[in-house]
């Protein structure tokens, strides 16, 4: 059955239907998401957009397998997610790298463990650290390299494990502007050459209205999602696409609804009190 | 600037103990670093403190490579696994208070007066610091790199080998250094409760016969051993694993 789905379907196709998540004991739970639904089609770049605390990371940790939902159902290519796969890969916002290993041993981590050979493994870290622009630290650990170059090498480390499905936390949160647009424009690139589904989690309607081929925009906790906003800009992007109009009114579009649902929450905890 | 301070230090404390200690002190309970250095010439020159020195540090190394070798392993399980938390772990939690000293007699009657005992011994000292240092640290990962682990395809046997091990290794390499200080007193007890050899042996053996230069000799040789014994330690690990100096800048 699976195998007749993936010979004719593209992989990283992934659906979530009615999917909550709550944390802690039954009655002083804490519901990180309700009701969750939404589709990711194969190939396609999708941003959850949402305020802190809306569970964003949460959706992310479900759809890589490390939290179990609380209730729902949340499958990739048909097959129900039940525990971390390297079809999925993810990329943290502070990088989880392993420091103990250098740059070349971080990046060929994931092939080492299915026991590819040393001369493969090696033309493989070769190839990606060209594509991340690393070129002369293969060596280096981890603690010496700037936040923009460590992220770099998480993401060359998931994409070298050649996952269908790329998830990225808010991995250019902790990077100054000028980092983070420039890893934008790479993430973009890169993205455009592998054909790779993925899934990114940002506070930043600048980055999502960016990078995304539709946006998820999440309401205040319990995250659900409040509408979702196809961006139909030209694609391959380069980063003059933001002082189009058509990109001011798209983003003009998402801020308001934000604004909307920040003032909801902001409303709501005044009257709590 | 530094090393003079502590070269100046050294240098006033040996002429304090020179020439203040027997005006203020018994001479014969306190002989000058003179006559210690005498004895330790001595006993150089007859050939037991080179073979004293070789078999102590033969038993503290023997011991110190099983105690820290089971102390890492079973760390890292009890650390990481929950069922053997609550059972193994709970078990060397009971069994870690004990004074090693008071295994002494124990371990002579278990095991004779000759080298396994003095092993037994030191492995028994060194595995606590170790195995508690272990735990600590394998039992409190960041998640994180668990998880980019397992979503990077490592399995449970892998998770051991590539994250919880190099992760609680700053843990596990402190619980070491303590465990060397704690083998060499364990080598001590054991050797003046029953051996023929070994520095400890040799104190006692200089304390039958009132033989105080002897056995400040044999004190001053076992600080310098212990100290030799840590800087080598921590080259060592330097080498072995240079991230771990790359973390602290």
């Amino acid at each position: 059955m699976r195998s007749m789905d993936s010979a004719t379907k593209e992989v990283g196709h992934i659906k979530a239907e009615s999917l909550t998540v709550a944390f802690g004991q039954e009655g002083t739970a804490i519901v990180a998401i309700e009701n969750l639904t939404f589709e990711i089609q194969p190939r396609e770049f999708v941003c959850f957009l949402g305020t802190s605390g809306c569970g964003k990371s949460t959706i992310l940790n479900s759809i890589a397998g490390f939290i179990v939902p609380t209730s729902g159902s949340l499958s990739m290519d048909g097959v129900e997610v039940s525990q971390p796969d390297p079809a999925r890969g993810i990329v943290f916002q502070q990088y989880a790298l392993f420091p103990w290993l250098t740059v070349a041993q971080n990046i060929e981590f994931g092939p080492r463990m299915r026991s590819l050979g040393s001369r493969a493994r090696r033309e493989l870290v070769q190839g990606y650290v060209e594509m991340v622009g690393l070129q002369g630290f293969e060596r280096n650990y981890p603690d010496t390299l700037s936040g923009g170059m460590q992220q770099r090498v998480a993401i060359a480390r998931a994409l070298a494990n050649d996952p269908s499905v790329l998830l990225m936390d808010e991995p250019f949160g902790s990077l100054d502007a000028q980092t983070r647009s420039m890893m934008q424009e790479l993430l973009l690139e890169i993205w455009q050459k592998s054909h790779k589904t993925v899934v990114f989690v940002t506070h930043d309607v600048d980055e999502a209205v960016f990078l995304a081929d539709r946006i998820l925009i999440l309401t205040a906790r319990p995250g659900r999602v409040k509408k979702e906003m196809a961006i139909v800009l030209p694609r391959p992007r380069s980063y003059r696409v933001t002082s189009s109009p058509e990109y001011a009114r798209l983003k003009g579009d998402v801020v308001e609804l934000i604004r909307q649902e920040t003032l909801k929450t902001s409303l709501t905890r005044r009257t709590a009190q | 600037m530094r090393h003079l301070r502590t070269v100046l230090a050294v240098a006033i404390a040996l002429l304090l103990w020179q020439f203040a200690a027997p005006v203020a002190f018994d001479a014969s309970l306190i002989p000058p670093p003179t006559e210690v250095s005498l004895a330790l010439l001595e006993m150089v020159r007859t050939g037991e403190l080179v073979h004293d020195v070789l078999l102590s540090i033969w038993r503290v190394l023997v011991g110190f490579a099983i105690g820290s070798v089971a102390g890492t392993c079973l760390g890292l399980l009890t650390g990481r696994i929950r069922a053997l938390t609550d059972t193994l772990g709970q078990i060397f939690h009971l069994l870690r208070p004990i004074p090693v000293i008071a295994m002494v007699p124990l371990a002579l009657v278990w095991f004779g007066i000759g080298e396994v005992s003095k092993y037994f011994l030191v492995s028994w000292g060194v595995f606590f610091p170790v195995w508690i240092s272990t735990h600590l640290g394998a039992s409190s990962i960041e998640q994180r790199y668990l998880w980019a682990a397992q979503s990077l395809g490592a399995r449970r046997a892998q998770l051991f080998y590539w994250v919880s091990f190099p992760s609680s290794l700053p843990m596990i390499i402190a619980g070491m250094r303590t465990g060397i200080a704690i083998g060499f007193v364990c080598v001590v007890a054991a050797e003046m409760s029953g051996a023929f050899g070994g520095i400890g042996y040799r104190i006692y053996a200089s304390h039958m016969v009132f033989r105080v230069d002897k056995m400040l000799g044999g004190i001053v040789v076992l600080g310098l051993l212990g100290a030799i014994a840590d800087r080598c330690f921590a080259l060592v690990v330097g080498r072995l694993f240079p991230w771990l100096k790359a973390r602290d800048t």
